[in-house]
């Protein structure tokens, strides 16, 4: 068997973990099939394929010589249904394809728990997720299916979803609250998925990974707050349907989507397997991953200013500079008390970055939320990957870019409305005192 | 053996006085600070390629101390200056002045101001030149000898009515695809722009190589030029400093700040005195003192030797400086288009509009902006940052910016002297501009968004960005060149007519200051003086 191992997904909050450890064996080749540009400073048997899984053409050369496939790049967060399946459904087929006719032994696939979840009507990621097993099992391949429950760890989008509802005044629990969760640490999948591709022992299975502890949902978020709070129990169902009906007309302006509130409903917990149970004992369990997981407040802001901006994590080097330029002059940014607290809400995720800028860019525009986006702004535009998605041009020529200008408009003037809402009487409160 | 002649500053005007005195066998000694900036890094990379692999980006482009960071609340340009060029403005701190109405700036860089010049070299014509002692027949050939040395681009089109046709043109650059839209836009509109705004458009005249050239390589569209060209393509005045240096009859003494002359009793110049960086004094022994510092530090220099020799604070009257605006627009056609980072960044169309009142060329440049940073400009955008982003996606290969100049004309209540009262004497600067200056920007932004308009293109007005007196660097006229005698006038040859065997070879000498840039005609003037008077 060839030992070079073709990744996908190498950039994400998974795959680079995962692209970590695989490297860290010199005979050993990787090549990475990645859409922007590489990430710097890689060891030597690291390669890049630049190009689209939908695009087989472009790396059906470097497939070729592996005898593994890792397959982890997905869409995931907020997307149109049709966007999940054409890039996890269709992408992951043109990959399967490609990978068969390429002579590829074995192909393991990084899932979903939400596959086995019974009721998954809004959600369409757990979806084409599902579709995407179906074509692996039924391939030639030898092939592994992963299924991890929700991952935590420092920039996991499902953490931080959980933690902006943990830390609101009163914790909003859909539904009774009592749905069994078991997280895993994104260290300990990203050592299962390596250990997976040393051992021959799971080939043709699905496995279902999770963490050393299983509670409820409701006393997960509790752990997750520093004191106590009271809980504000919401009816999941009429929540999840009416959100599933915005999301065709308001899906970017929502907190959550319906797929999201699957969690609080359905059981996210693992069947039993040896090969996992092993390796539970030495996983971190739930403290241990939300103390790891934590990240301080200057990284929390680069990383929603740099999602808000243009939707996606910044690298770890816009967050060291970011990080820097606060250490060297954050006195010049002359913060007052309604500065912090436009800081403070902006920092809870991307929506409410731009509801607190929205306010600032109309009615206080020199206040320090925007100088801190406008300095990720500027990280930003420096170095790519980020770099080229500012650069990205969508396309469409003058009447495309005249509608998104007008949508953009409208999106803009109904988020001041709401900022002004909710922040003006803030502001008074803040300058009576 | 005879002394030198001692040429004070490196700058576009010095050094070419410099060249053309050494080819003529003469012996030079220039005196200068000389500041001098780092060595291009990863010259053969493109503009994304350094973004890759620099190993902190942000450093070079936004600076070690993100001094080139633009911050909402101290936004005042549209571009940010880049960190690898910041050594141009590095005070000298025995330099000092106060300035009413005026915010000038200053170099002690090796090769001066024009180390950030954007390239524009266009020839004054008889109308511009018509207060100067000669006309463009005597100065087009040091035009076309200092084409033929530095490179420049251009051809024969609308524009040729307005820049005069030199020698020595090179063929001119690739045009992006949105200056081009430009110019075909102005080719449908010509007859009426040049009727209701005596507007005329072309290409622009750039020293930028679009061949080899004297040992220089041709632009390679890197997309680099707002961070300095990094394989010297685009001229600056320090190529031209490392080509004097071959020279055995020329010495370069940098890290020397000229104070001030020493005369004889017969009012001649004897010495040069000047500062080493740790304060010690230097005198240098010459026979003719030629003062090309550029017009603010040449006029210190004479009257701090005014002053120490007679006791007396002189003004100069008559200081000029091109008032500009800038002008940001979107070009509709280009919405939504891509745009190639990979071509030259500064202007590649020249616009000049004539005005009823006073008949004053305005002369205007049009940029397409590519490659700049874009965190000034977004945050311009009336949106929140998220929308203004991807906005801004959407009009980045529509955004454009046109940088209008103005002429300016010497007037008694605009002056430089001497503050005697503060160690170390303080330069003064007086300017104030004419009475219906207001009214007459108020017209011009007008009428440069109703050509826009025509061309396709929209310029909000909230956007328009009157820049102060002094942003420019045109400075002039403090020792005008003149047919007849005067106070504080020179001689067409620059000859001081107060101080024996002392020469002005920079903007000093300007008798008017056209609406063009005038850092083409500072060496070829410099060139001429040098040929002709030494």
């Amino acid at each position: 068997m060839d030992g070079s191992i073709f990744l996908t997904g190498a950039t994400g909050f998974l795959g680079s973990r995962v692209l970590t450890r695989l490297s860290r064996n010199p005979q050993r080749t990787v090549i990475c099939l990645i859409r922007g540009t590489p990430p710097q400073g890689q060891p030597p048997n690291v390669r890049f394929v630049r190009g689209d899984l939908l695009d087989p053409a472009v790396y059906a050369q470097a497939l070729a010589g592996c005898g593994t496939v890792l397959h982890l790049a997905a869409a995931t967060g907020k997307n149109a249904p049709a966007e999940y399946m054409r890039v996890n459904r269709d992408g992951t087929k043109a990959l399967l394809e490609a990978a068969g006719r390429a002579g590829v032994e074995r192909f393991l696939f990084v899932s979903t728990i939400a596959v086995k979840f019974p009721d998954k009507s809004h959600y369409y990621y757990a979806q084409s997720k599902q579709l995407a097993e179906e074509a692996i099992t039924q391939s030639q391949l030898q092939w592994i299916v992963v299924r991890p429950t929700m991952i935590f760890g420092s920039g996991s989008p499902v953490l931080q979803g959980l933690t902006r509802l943990a830390t609101l005044l009163f914790v909003p629990v859909f539904g009774d609250g009592r749905t069994l969760v078991q997280p895993i640490f994104v260290d300990d999948l990203a050592d299962c998925l390596t250990g997976m591709c040393d051992t021959r022992d799971l080939d043709r299975h699905t496995i279902e990974i999770g963490g050393p502890e299983v509670l409820s949902i409701e006393n997960l978020l509790m752990r997750m707050r520093p004191g106590a709070a009271p809980i504000l129990h919401l009816p999941a169902q009429p929540i999840s349907a009416s959100l599933g009906f915005l999301e065709t007309f308001l899906g970017p302006l929502l907190p959550v989507t319906a797929g999201q509130l699957c969690s609080f409903t359905n059981d996210g917990t693992v069947a039993a397997n040896p090969w996992v149970r092993d390796r539970q004992t030495r996983m971190k369990d739930i403290d241990e991953m939300l103390r790891l997981s934590q990240t301080d407040q200057i990284e929390r802001e680069c990383r929603t200013y740099s999602r808000c901006l243009i939707g996606q994590d910044p690298t770890g080097y816009v967050i060291q500079k970011y990080r820097n330029f606060h250490r060297q002059l954050e006195n010049d940014l002359a913060l007052d008390r309604f500065d912090r607290f436009l800081i403070a809400a902006s920092a809870r995720s991307p929506f409410w970055a731009r509801l607190a800028d929205s306010y600032a860019s109309l009615l206080r525009k020199n206040s320090g939320v925007r100088k801190k986006l406008v300095l990720t702004l500027a990280l930003l535009e420096c170095t790519p990957p980020s770099s080229e998605a500012l650069d990205r041009v969508p396309g469409g020529g003058p009447l495309g870019a005249a509608l998104r200008l007008g949508l953009g408009a409208m999106q803009y003037a109904l988020t001041l409305l709401l900022a002004a809402i909710i922040f003006t009487p803030a502001r008074l409160w803040m300058s009576e005192r | 053996m005879d002394h030198p002649i001692v040429v004070v500053g490196s700058g576009a005007s010095g050094i070419h006085f410099a060249l053309t005195a050494l080819r003529k066998g003469r012996r030079v000694l220039m005196l200068d600070v000389g500041h001098k900036g780092s060595e291009a890094v990863r010259p053969s990379d493109t503009l994304n390629g350094l973004k890759q692999n620099l190993s902190d980006p942000a450093a070079y482009f936004l600076g070690t101390r993100y001094q080139s960071l633009v911050l909402p609340g101290n936004a005042g340009e549209y571009y940010a200056f880049p960190p690898a060029k910041e050594h141009v403005f590095q005070h000298r701190n025995e330099f000092q002045l106060r300035s009413n109405g005026f915010s000038p700036l200053y170099s002690f860089a090796a090769g001066g101001l024009a180390e950030v010049w954007t390239g524009g070299s266009y020839p004054f014509d008889d109308g511009d030149l018509a207060a100067f002692p000669f006309g463009y027949k005597e100065l087009g050939p040091y035009y076309t000898r200092v084409a033929e040395q530095i490179g420049v681009t251009g051809i024969e089109d609308d524009m040729a009515a307005v820049f005069p046709l030199h020698g020595g043109l090179l063929e001119p650059l690739d045009l992006d695809e949105h200056s081009a839209t430009l110019l075909a836009a102005y080719g449908r509109r010509r007859a009426d722009l040049q009727e209701r705004f005596k507007c005329r458009m072309g290409r622009a005249r750039v020293a930028v190589l679009s061949r080899d050239l004297n040992g220089r390589k041709k632009c390679s569209y890197s997309g680099r030029c707002l961070w300095g060209c990094p394989n010297l393509s685009l001229y600056t005045p320090s190529v031209t400093l490392a080509e004097c240096r071959e020279f055995p009859n020329f010495q370069y003494c940098a890290g020397l700040y000229v104070d001030h002359f020493r005369m004889d009793g017969m009012g001649k110049v004897t010495t040069v005195v000047a500062h080493t960086a740790d304060g010690q004094e230097r005198e240098f022994v010459t026979t003719s003192l030629v003062l090309a510092a550029g017009t603010l530090c040449s006029a210190r220099i004479y009257l701090e030797s005014i002053y120490r020799d007679a006791g007396k604070v002189e003004e100069l009257r008559g200081v000029m400086d091109n008032r500009q605006i800038l002008m940001p627009f979107v070009n509709l056609k280009m919405l939504g288009k891509p745009w190639n980072p990979e071509t030259y960044q500064y202007h590649q169309v020249a616009m000049s509009v004539r005005t009823p009142d006073t008949g004053d060329a305005i002369h205007a440049l049009i940029t397409t902006l590519k490659t700049a940073l874009i965190h000034p400009l977004v945050q311009t955008l009336p949106f929140d940052l998220g929308t203004a982003a991807s906005a801004f996606r959407n009009i980045h290969g529509a955004l454009g910016m046109i940088n209008i100049n103005f002429a300016d004309h010497p007037r008694e209540d605009n002056y430089i002297t001497l503050d005697v009262d503060c160690t170390p004497h303080k330069l003064a600067i007086h300017y104030r501009p004419e009475d219906n200056e207001p009214q007459r920007l108020k017209r011009t932004i007008a009428d440069f968004r109703n050509i826009l308009r025509k061309l396709g293109c929209f310029a909000p007005s909230r956007t328009v960005h009157i820049r102060p007196m002094g942003a420019s660097v045109h400075y002039a006229g403090t020792f005008p060149m003149t047919d007849t005698a005067g106070p504080h006038t020179c001689t067409k040859y620059g000859a001081s007519r107060e101080v024996q065997n002392l020469y002005f070879a920079d903007g000093s000498t300007f008798p008017d200051l056209p609406a063009k840039n005038l850092t083409f005609t500072l060496m070829s003037n410099a060139t001429r003086i040098a040929e002709e008077a030494f």
